[in-house]
């Protein structure tokens, strides 16, 4: 089966986020760095997507897009288009922007504390929050504010609503972000490696609060994450990020368990869980490519192991992989053009 | 049996934690409370655990970067005071961002050891910082670099240079990897595996990584709050743990084996 | 300033890009460049001698042979206030070249050492700083006796506090970086850490320091000879000039409003430069001032 860039949705709601062909650039003195190409992306209703990739990939960028939050003037969107619950988002004015975050889609960021503000206690903060959205007032406010704080399993919430953001510890933080961002029922929420700055106890924490409030509120979330344990744990479906491209994309089952592009079976190798003791890890060779001046062909061909000319000159083919409809990687190898030649 | 390379007998670190402008009082920070543990040449330690369970300040603890309160380290059979005894124990820093004096070249910082030591022929310290980027896996071309030129992962290999360049029988490696991306990690402890078996160079390696830990270290340590709770061999410990700390720590960790969140929940009900 | 960063393009095209970016800092950087050039070249710019006494041409109004006229004994004005340059901007380096090897030899000691070291000599630094700076001055120079060098080592002495703050919070930054622990896990000593890991890296903060500390030297300096306790006569020095026109401020303005417009220009030349360039190596700072 071929399939040539073509959305692999096929779910009968439309998807909440929808991310179709985006090609993004920044301007620098040496050229257009790509940061994104031909991104194609969706993420439906409660269902949690892992956005999985290594420093550079431009997994945060998709992100920062999809919130609009990239400096205006910084960026270019040179092809595509990304719309939320069915809203072009890149055409978006500032009113809207700002009706839209925190209502319909929310985010949580890696660094809780640069999104608290130093100076206000957090009841301030997650009152203005709440009212920002909802008609109440400011005894029903307090209200809801501490009962969003219990429903983080937060169990001294009294003395959280009273305290300033550095006396809280990181976990506790990012308890208290997750709050204000489930605070208004949003469809969707974007965590960028909310667990990545935090201890590993608290972080597994975390991720079990993400998945049981997501899950119980119907929120769909786009998980951002370097790790592929987990995506494994977390997420219903994954897309795998390579300097600026989606390699493979599917559930997550099927992609950690039958790997088909040569990037993600080599990511999966090098992590020392799936090695036995003491053995070498398989590295993946030399370095990501200059997004600048991306030549055409396939952004992975300087690293990969089954790589030879044809990859260079040939356009990046998805191929649909085993039966799975929802499985497809970017690799013209693996299409019936690849297998036969 | 072997003469232990490394004996660490009831490590105690106490900080004095002021109790404010105001107030006159202070408490004491038990950060190592207690910890015997001992390395035999070219074997692995893992110290587990995770941040504030002292895995850090005992890395520090035995370079002397802090005094330590009470309790003895000895190295190679002798008591060791770390503040004065310099270059037999190196250490590896988890953020290869500040691990680097940004205004030195690469050749001096990798044989900074050597000229500290009070080498100061330039041709020595140049063959020698060629043999070291050699051993790492970086190229000679590169000795006249900047650190802001190279990657985290390379700069990973610079810093495990840097603290071979005197030749060290036991290298401290306080989380080498966990700022690097998997595939980088993998460069990283593949290179740590081979030279160990080229040197006989043996590791404590401190990490909140049990996969990590699982793949490089013969024997593990966890710690709580300052206190090794189980200690053994990392085979053992890490597949059939016994205290119930170190298995919350096990299960906490994302791992490829465990259920999916959404396995768990369909379960229980 | 270029040596601060250290990339693989030439420093020249470097300089050019920086001042593109920063127009303000472009202005100062010519300002500060032609000064500098006028006090180096002033033998051959100057278009008289600026002490040759003409007392037949005195308090001449600007005409073309005199583009700034003569002053009471017939000596031309524009060449004086070239010459001037040379002792303005000489005392003005001297104070700060005083002050800031001083100030950071002290702070980064101080920063590094800590204890109750330290503590006592931040103590001495803050009895300086609550000096009241120009009467201080006054009376130091009176007492050392009035000329320029001695307005020149007063003025440093008194500004060292200001440095050896700065080098003290960057040294006990810095500190804590693990390379500067990894020397000392090697064994480095004091001096090791002092000239190789933490000098180099506080230079760039006391060269911007510096930058915007000149200006306000070279006005104290000029402030002190306006009453007559730095520059003595004959040697030209702006503040001497100032202070030697202002008999005549009503007949010949000029006389004292020329070097007081040359200082002021240069003297806002300075801080446009520092400024600039504490944008460009103190990102960080620049966000700070836009807070407050």
């Amino acid at each position: 089966m071929i399939a040539m860039n073509t959305p692999a949705s096929n779910t009968p709601t439309s998807p909440i986020i929808d991310i179709r062909n985006l090609s993004l650039e920044f301007p620098s003195r040496h050229g257009a760095v790509k940061a994104l190409s031909d991104v194609s992306l969706t993420v439906n209703a409660g269902e949690i997507v892992g956005l999985v990739g290594e420093s550079g990939s431009g997994k945060s960028v998709i992100a920062m897009t999809t919130m609009r939050l990239l400096p205006t003037g910084q960026f270019s969107v040179s092809d595509g288009s990304v719309s939320v619950l069915g809203r072009d988002v890149l055409g978006m004015t500032r009113a809207e922007l700002e009706e839209r975050r925190g209502k319909d889609i929310a985010m949580v960021f890696q660094e809780p504390m640069n999104a608290l503000n130093p100076t206000m206690r957090i009841r301030a903060q997650l009152i203005d929050v709440i009212r920002r959205h909802q008609p109440l007032d400011k005894n029903a406010a307090t209200a809801r504010a501490k009962e969003l704080l219990a429903t983080m399993q937060i169990t001294d919430v009294d003395r959280v609503m009273d305290s300033y953001p550095h006396m809280l510890s990181g976990g506790m933080r990012q308890r208290v972000l997750l709050a204000m961002a489930f605070s208004c029922e949003p469809s969707v929420l974007i965590a960028d490696e909310p667990t990545t700055a935090l201890d590993v106890l608290v972080q597994a924490e975390i991720l079990r609060l993400i998945w049981h409030k997501a899950n119980d509120l119907g929120t769909a979330v786009l998980f951002i994450t370097h790790d592929m344990a987990t995506v494994h744990q977390l997420c219903d479906r994954v897309y795998v990020l390579y300097a600026g491209t989606v390699v493979e994309t599917g559930r997550t089952a099927d992609v950690l368990k039958h790997p088909a592009h040569p990037y993600t079976k080599a990511l999966l190798a090098a992590m020392p869980a799936t090695q036995a003791a003491k053995a070498d890890l398989t590295v993946i060779e030399g370095t990501v490519p200059s997004l600048v001046d991306a030549p055409p062909g396939c952004r992975f061909y300087n690293r990969c192991s089954v790589a030879d000319d044809k990859c260079l000159t040939r356009p990046v083919m998805t191929a649909v992989i085993g039966s799975q409809p929802d499985h497809s990687a970017a690799c013209w190898r693996l299409t019936e053009q690849g297998t036969a030649a | 049996m072997i003469l232990p390379l490394l004996d660490v007998d009831n490590l105690q670190v106490h900080f004095a934690r002021g109790g404010g402008l105001l107030k006159s009082q202070t408490n004491v920070v038990k950060a190592v409370d207690g910890v015997s543990f001992t390395l035999s040449p070219g074997q692995n330690l893992g110290l587990l655990g995770a941040s504030g369970c002292g895995k850090s300040t005992i890395a520090q603890a035995l370079v002397g970067l802090v005094p330590i309160t009470s309790g003895s380290v000895r190295f190679n059979g002798q008591v060791v005071d770390m503040t004065r005894d310099h270059g037999a124990i190196q250490i590896v820093f988890q953020d290869p961002q500040t691990s680097f004096n940004p205004r030195r070249k690469v050749w001096q910082l990798i044989t900074e050891p050597l000229t500290i030591a009070g080498e100061r022929n330039r041709d020595k310290l140049m063959a020698k910082a060629q043999d070291l980027m050699a051993k790492v896996g970086l190229g000679r071309h590169q000795l006249d670099r900047y650190p802001h030129e190279f990657s985290g992962g390379q700069r990973q290999r610079l810093a495990i240079a840097r603290a071979l360049a005197i030749d060290p029988k036991l290298l401290i490696l306080d989380e080498p990897t966990s700022a690097l991306d998997i595939s980088v990690q993998a460069q990283i402890l593949n290179l740590l595996m081979q030279l160990q078996r080229d040197l006989n160079v043996a590791y404590l390696f401190i990490s909140h990584d049990v996969s990590v830990v699982r793949h490089i270290c013969d024997s593990v340590a966890v710690l709580q709050a300052g206190r090794i709770v189980e200690t053994g061999s990392a085979a053992d410990i890490l597949a059939a743990p016994q205290h119930p700390y170190t298995r919350s720590l096990l299960n906490a960790v994302p791992s490829l084996d465990a259920p999916t969140f959404r396995a768990q929940r369909t379960s229980s009900l | 300033m270029i040596a601060i960063t250290t990339h693989n393009k030439s420093r020249v095209s470097q300089v050019i890009t920086i001042l593109r970016d920063h127009p303000a800092m472009a202005v100062g950087f010519v300002i500060v460049t032609t000064v500098l050039l006028t006090a180096l070249l002033a033998p051959i710019l100057a278009p008289y001698d600026p002490n040759a006494i003409a007392l037949d041409r005195r308090l001449l109004p600007p005409d073309s042979s005199h583009w700034i006229g003569t002053d009471e004994v017939g000596r031309d004005l524009l060449s004086r206030i070239i010459w001037g340059a040379r002792a303005s901007l000489a005392v003005g380096l001297g104070i700060v070249l005083i002050a800031s090897t001083l100030g950071t030899m002290i702070g980064s000691l101080s920063g590094y050492i800590g204890g109750a070291t330290d503590t006592a000599i931040m103590r001495i630094m803050d009895v300086i700083m609550a000096l009241p700076g120009l009467v201080m001055a006054m009376a130091l120079t009176a007492a050392l006796g009035p000329s320029l060098l001695n307005a020149a080592i007063v003025l440093g002495i008194l500004a060292v506090p200001y440095y050896t703050r700065v080098a003290r919070a960057q040294t006990l930054s810095l500190r804590e970086l693990n390379y500067v622990r990894a020397s000392r896990i090697m064994g480095a000593g004091l001096w090791w850490q002092l000239r190789v890991n933490i000098i180099p890296n506080i230079l760039p903060h006391i060269l911007v320091l510096m930058t915007m500390h000149i200006g306000g030297a070279i006005l104290a300096a000029a402030a002190l000879s306006f009453i007559g306790l730095g520059a003595q006569a004959p040697l030209s020095e702006w503040g001497a000039l100032i202070n030697a026109g202002r008999h005549f401020i009503l007949e010949q303005w000029w006389y004292s409003a020329t070097p007081g417009l040359v200082m002021a220009v240069t003297v806002y030349g300075f801080n446009l430069l520092g400024d600039g360039l504490r944008d460009v190596l103190d990102p960080k700072s620049r966000a700070q001032s836009f807070v407050r």
